[in-house]
């Protein structure tokens, strides 16, 4: 039994760091993310789980950082954008003009890195399924999807 | 963010969970069982409900059960949608769960969350209630184990004693071996909340159907059943089978009655044309 | 190597891909205190009182401001509007209570705990209901209300907060010489801007007086402006912080959120304190973008030539004006679309419901405006069994004729309708009038809509820009507009590394705008920033040119009309091998033994519109913008007859873009505006319920577009310099936007063969319409 019932430390992994965070139990990860740890790539758009802006990886599974309580994360690996560092797909989305107001960009990279790690064989079809999970408010989608799938087929190739 | 502030317990036994929400009751508490928590903590932003405490189960290993054992599939209540379409034991319950919710979100999203919410769609409840009669659940609670047969357990929504949380749900492998389809309308977008989800089953002659957003809770119906079983075209049994839910059916922002009634008539009717090929 | 017309990356794009990028509510200062509203959960009611002792009384709060305490009325065009609802509330969602506490947590739960009550009062659901006779009253206080930025004319009494008139030519006339006429009547719902980011404000009041604010907006200068004139603050003590701001679509260039959170400051003496908007109060509480209603009458000849059009347009600004009456007067200024129309009589109302009060939207009005007249030239080509692409080309406006207002065109203000037309046609494939069936109920259409659109802004916006430089010899421009994502920072870079012949890399924008450093940028909006601040940015780069050259002159010993400047260097014409490096110069030039000469190079820069004119009162005539852009659009789809379903197979624009600067840039802005116009054309809308409250206040009832809905997108640019322009560069911003929704229910009407003449056009709404034609 694990019982987190009052604001206490707590240690999380995120980005291959060890960090000590103090939330309430109440707390969600995101907002523990944002305000304890200033890791501000992890957005908050709708905190409904609907836009997908807040998308962090875990466990090399994207998860929607605004449904989890920080609590929940312990002993689990995280990753936010500022873990993400000069890879192919930040590139892509800067050649393909894959964001313009850039606030859902985390969101989409967390969710595409994740897709490329659990399923680097991924068809079109299964791209569109997991990206389906963000909203952009700029783009036509187009832009998003050609640069994810330009990673997609360079690996594939 | 959450406004109020509540306790996070995470059980590692079934015994345990059930021992802290008797302890917290009892010490003039609420506590809730929380498994992927989603629509607890959107309703929670917005102070719609309320709470103490919350008793995450999800991690207890016999909720995180997804295998083949004897005759049977068990599926734990604490396992995600995205998990069940993985392994897809009983690919009618793969095609239910993945119309849940996103992608990201069914990552989260539990089976016994999907079931024991107050949204009233509840889709995965569907293919179990085409198999009521072999299909199981296994509740626990403060007097211990109790094995229910998945009728009982659920109609529309899921019956616990206070105090019991799901376990697992259990169908027989037959159930996957027999045709089936499952599709879910919506007004337009690919992710939203459904205009309806319909599970069908051939079992032999027989067509079995469930319903989800037709009317407030998911059902199934013997005379719609025999209806769509009988010896008639499949216009002419969707037809009398739609005919049947005289129920109020879902008049809202996603489609109106009538829209549903229509949809739901020619929906039923290319299902049939499709599981009876 | 020339950076006009390369598709260079955005400035910021770095930041934006690594989550470095920082928006309003990305930086948190310990100590910072939280605001909350509290909200009207009634769309029009007496305030009978409001109950705040328990509240108050509750952990961490530190304040609770109501609109007794505030004595201000609001409103960039008519002050209508309190911040607070002062005894009596307008909308459903309208801010009633503003409670300041130590922490978030705190000030939700304190503002969750104030008891409002409320008289009802029966509620106004649409603009033509507004209109009639018996309607309730929404401002009882309309003749007393103070005109902010004239013209405006409300008609106390009536709901009627503005009417604007347009004539041209004689009505008689124009029927006479028609042989064909089409009547339409449109309804149009309201559409939220739904930027990702939602609205945010932070202030703090010093004790020297100063306000230093932090806020999500397009207009940090009108914030600046505002607060000033509202709370009798000194400009210059109002320094107004815009950072990245997360999608804006109109939708930030309003005042409200700074205004309140300068309230909770002030009530808390003067701390630091912070106002974010939850995602339902973004939809409910701040503004919408416009709803209309419509009628249309169009008369044309016998081979197609309009002669008339009467066009009334019944505005739904909601609760207050805001930006409506502008807007009104935009609309009323493009009414005919791109055509040649003689004889125009078109009203435009503004009037007062019961919603979300509205203001700018992407395209400011034109978006709905161009459905209607779209959907009416669609009807007209029924009419008259013309080819709908035929009668647009038919109809084009040309340079000579005079638009709606009166503004006589040219080939550089107006552009190429023609070429445009003449493109689409080859990307259609097939005629859009014909309807293909692919299967036993699958049928294929297109749908076709032109649009145009000037700036409609004050005749005075001006903008500046300020060059510096680096003692390496690298620039540092600033400039006053917002970066939203639309690449103004990006493309006022190329500009300047274009005429001062060098890399973009040495390029250094200000990002970041404060209003006491960077220089006034009028707003972030109507798709004006590369014209005037781009213009801005020529004049300060050639200012920066001649204190270059001077200095260089006495270094090179020649005149300053023998030199040139290009990759960091001030050389001579004939001789480039004799030279100055910027990084000798730009900071002086001191001489080997030690003497130093010149100073600083700072390069300033202006620009403000000129010839502009407001609309005449009585007839509507004058200069609304300093140019227009034309274009085409279209949208390909495949419709199942049987259900309503369809699906989006092609969107196409050919716009006449004046010259490409970046052009992955632009082809972002126009495929973006696509996808926001076909989700207005088929999903989005703003609804209430019976009672007037708002239902549609989160993105699981507020539908937008997703990845996978988009179709196949299409994009050809034609370039006729705008000659006053930059390097000749139309405004493009708003426009992929504005005829997507009528060339989508165009095709849905063609392949559906029924009228689509409201929004959205979902399937059901198809079906139902079709059951009503069978019946």
């Amino acid at each position: 039994m694990f019982s987190y019932t009052t604001r206490q430390s707590l240690i999380l992994q995120v980005n291959q760091d060890a960090l000590t965070v103090t939330p309430r139990p109440s707390d969600t990860l995101l907002y523990t993310l944002r305000q304890e740890l200033g890791f501000t790539g992890a957005k908050p758009g709708c905190e409904n789980g609907d836009c997908g802006a807040c998308t962090v990886i875990f466990d090399n599974l994207p998860l929607k950082s605004c449904l989890m309580l920080t609590a929940e994360a312990v002993g689990h690996e995280i990753t936010t954008v500022e873990g993400l560092h000069h890879t192919a797909l930040q590139d892509a989305f800067m050649d393909h003009w894959a964001f313009q107001c850039g606030y859902c960009t985390s969101g989409f990279l967390t969710t595409a890195h994740a897709l490329l790690t659990r399923h680097p064989d991924a068809d079109r079809q299964t791209m569109v399924e997991w990206l389906r999970s963000n909203l952009c408010r700029c783009t036509g989608y187009q832009e998003i999807g050609d640069a994810v799938w330009s990673v997609l087929q360079a690996r594939q190739t | 963010m959450i406004p109020f502030s509540f306790e996070y317990h995470r059980a590692d036994s079934l015994e345990e969970a059930a021992l802290v929400y008797q302890q917290i009751q009892a010490s003039g508490q609420k506590p809730i069982y929380y498994g992927g928590g989603t629509e607890i903590l959107t309703m929670a932003r917005l102070a719609q409900i309320h709470f103490d405490a919350v008793i995450d189960i999800k991690q207890i290993p016999q909720c995180q059960r997804l295998e083949r054992a004897d005759d049977a599939i068990v599926f734990g209540a604490g396992v995600s949608l995205d998990r069940i379409g993985q392994a897809n034991l009983w690919p009618l319950l793969s095609q239910a769960g993945a119309r849940v919710a996103d992608h990201s979100v069914r990552c989260k999203i539990t089976l016994g969350g999907n079931l024991a919410g107050t949204l009233p769609y509840r889709e995965v409840a569907l293919p179990f209630m085409l198999f009521s009669s072999d299909a199981h659940g296994l509740v626990f609670g403060p007097g211990g184990s109790r094995d229910v047969p998945f009728k009982e357990l659920f109609n529309g929504q899921l019956n616990l004693r206070p105090g019991e949380f799901l376990v697992e749900l259990r169908v027989a492998q037959f159930a996957a071996e027999v045709p089936a389809l499952s599709v879910k309308k919506t007004r337009l977008d690919w992710v939203d909340y459904p205009l309806f989800t319909v599970a069908m089953v051939r079992v032999n002659s027989e067509i079995r159907v469930a319903f989800s957003g037709v009317t407030g809770c998911p059902f199934i119906s013997d005379a719609i059943n025999r209806t769509l079983s009988a010896a008639a075209s499949w216009d002419d049994r969707a037809q009398s089978a739609v005919a049947h839910i005289s129920d109020s059916v879902v008049d809202d922002l996603h489609g109106s009655a009538k829209y549903r009634r229509f949809l739901l008539t020619r929906t039923l009717a290319d299902m049939l044309a499709k599981i009876e090929e | 190597m020339s950076t006009i017309g390369q598709s260079v990356r955005r400035t910021e794009a770095p930041n934006k891909v690594t989550g470095r990028a920082k928006y309003n509510a990305d930086t948190h200062v310990p100590g910072t205190l939280w605001a909350h509203l509290a909200v009207s959960s009634e769309a029009h009611a007496k305030i009978l009182g409001i109950d705040r002792d328990n509240a108050m009384t509750m952990a961490g709060v530190k304040a609770i401001v109501t609109g007794d305490d505030v004595s201000l009325l609001c409103g960039e065009v008519l002050e209508d509007r309190p911040p607070l609802a002062k005894s009596k509330v307008r909308y459903y969602g309208e801010p009633i209570a503003l409670v300041v506490a130590t922490g978030e947590a705190e000030a939700i739960l304190a503002a969750l705990a104030i008891q409002v009550d409320y008289q009802k009062l029966p509620v106004v659901h649409t603009p033509l209901e507004a209109m009639s006779s018996d309607a309730p009253l929404i401002h009882e206080d309309l003749g007393h209300y103070v005109i902010a930025q004239p013209p405006i004319s409300p008609q106390p009494g009536t709901n009627i907060a503005d009417v604007v008139k347009l004539r041209k030519g004689d009505m008689n006339v124009g029927w006479k010489s028609s042989a064909v006429s089409i009547e339409g009547n449109f309804t149009l719902p309201s559409i939220d801007h739904a930027a990702m980011e939602t609205r945010s404000a932070k202030v703090e009041i010093l004790h020297d007086g100063r306000v230093i604010v932090h806020t999500t907006t397009q207009a940090p200068f009108e914030v600046q402006k505002l607060l000033s004139q509202y709370f009798g603050i000194k400009q210059g003590k109002v320094i107004v912080n815009a950072p990245l701001v997360g999608g804006a679509f109109g939708g930030k260039a309003t005042v409200q959120l700074e205004i309140l959170a300068y309230l909770a400051s002030k009530a808390v003496g003067g701390r630091l304190v912070q106002l974010v908007n939850s995602r339902e109060q973004d939809f409910k509480t701040s503004p919408v973008g416009t709803g209309l209603q419509a009628k249309i009458k169009l008369g044309a000849t016998r081979q197609g030539k309009l002669t008339a059009a009467e066009l009334t347009f019944w505005v739904d600004v909601g609760a207050y004006t805001d930006s409506s009456p502008r807007m009104a007067r935009a609309i009323t200024s493009d009414c005919t679309g791109p055509y040649r129309v003689d004889h125009v009589h078109c009203d435009t109302y503004c009037l007062y419901t019961n919603h979300t009060y509205a203001t700018a939207y992407r395209g400011f009005g034109h978006m709905p405006m161009t459905f209607c007249i779209e959907r009416a030239m669609d009807k007209l080509a029924n009419a008259l069994s013309i080819d709908p692409l035929q009668l647009r080309r038919l109809n084009a406006i040309q340079p000579g004729q005079t638009t709606p207002t009166g503004v006589t065109l040219n080939l550089s203000r107006l552009g190429n309708l023609d070429a445009c037309i003449d493109r689409m046609n080859d990307l259609v494939t097939k005629p859009p009038g014909q309807v293909t069936r692919v299967a036993p109920h699958r049928v294929r259409a297109t749908g076709v809509s032109c649009f145009w659109k000037t700036s409609s802004s004050p005749p005075d916006a001006s903008s500046g820009a300020i060059i510096t430089f680096n003692q390496e010899g690298s620039m540092n421009l600033s400039t006053g507009t917002v970066e939203f994502g639309a690449g103004t920072k990006t493309t006022s870079a190329q500009i300047l590394a274009e005429r001062m012949d060098m890399s973009i890399e040495d390029i250094h924008v200000h990002t970041h705008i404060n209003t006491k450093v960077d220089p006034e940028h009028w707003k972030t909006v109507a798709s004006l920033s590369t014209f005037m601040v781009g213009r801005a940015v020529l004049d300060a780069a050639d200012d920066a040119i001649s204190q270059l050259k001077s200095l260089a002159a006495v270094v090179l010993r020649c005149a300053p009309t023998d030199l040139a400047v290009g990759q960091g260097r001030v050389f001579i014409k004939d001789d480039p091998t004799m030279n100055v490096a910027f990084k000798d110069i730009v900071h002086g030039y001191q001489y080997p033994e030690g003497n130093a000469i010149g100073g600083q190079v700072i390069g300033r820069g202006t620009y403000i519109v000129r010839h502009l004119s407001p609309l005449n009162p009585d007839d509507g005539q004058g200069r609304p913008g300093p140019a227009w852009t034309v274009g085409c659009q279209a949208v390909e789809v495949e419709l199942d007859t049987s259900d309503g379903t369809y699906e989006i197979l092609r969107a196409m624009t050919v716009v006449d873009i004046g010259r490409l600067i970046n052009p992955k840039g632009a082809l972002g802005m126009v495929m973006g505006g696509m996808c926001q116009g076909l989700g207005y054309g088929s999903r989005e809308a703003v609804r209430y319920d019976a009672l007037g409250r708002l239902v549609t206040d989160q993105f699981r009832t507020y539908r937008t577009m997703r990845m996978g809905e988009q179709p196949n997108y299409q994009v050809d640019f034609i370039e006729t310099p705008q000659i006053d322009a930059p390097y000749g560069a139309r405004a493009v911003g708003e426009h992929g936007v504005l005829a997507i929704p009528s060339a989508l229910a165009n095709a849905l009407a063609r392949a559906a063969g029924v009228e689509i003449d409201s929004l959205p056009a979902t399937p059901e709404a198809i079906w139902r319409l079709g059951t009503e034609v069978q019946a």
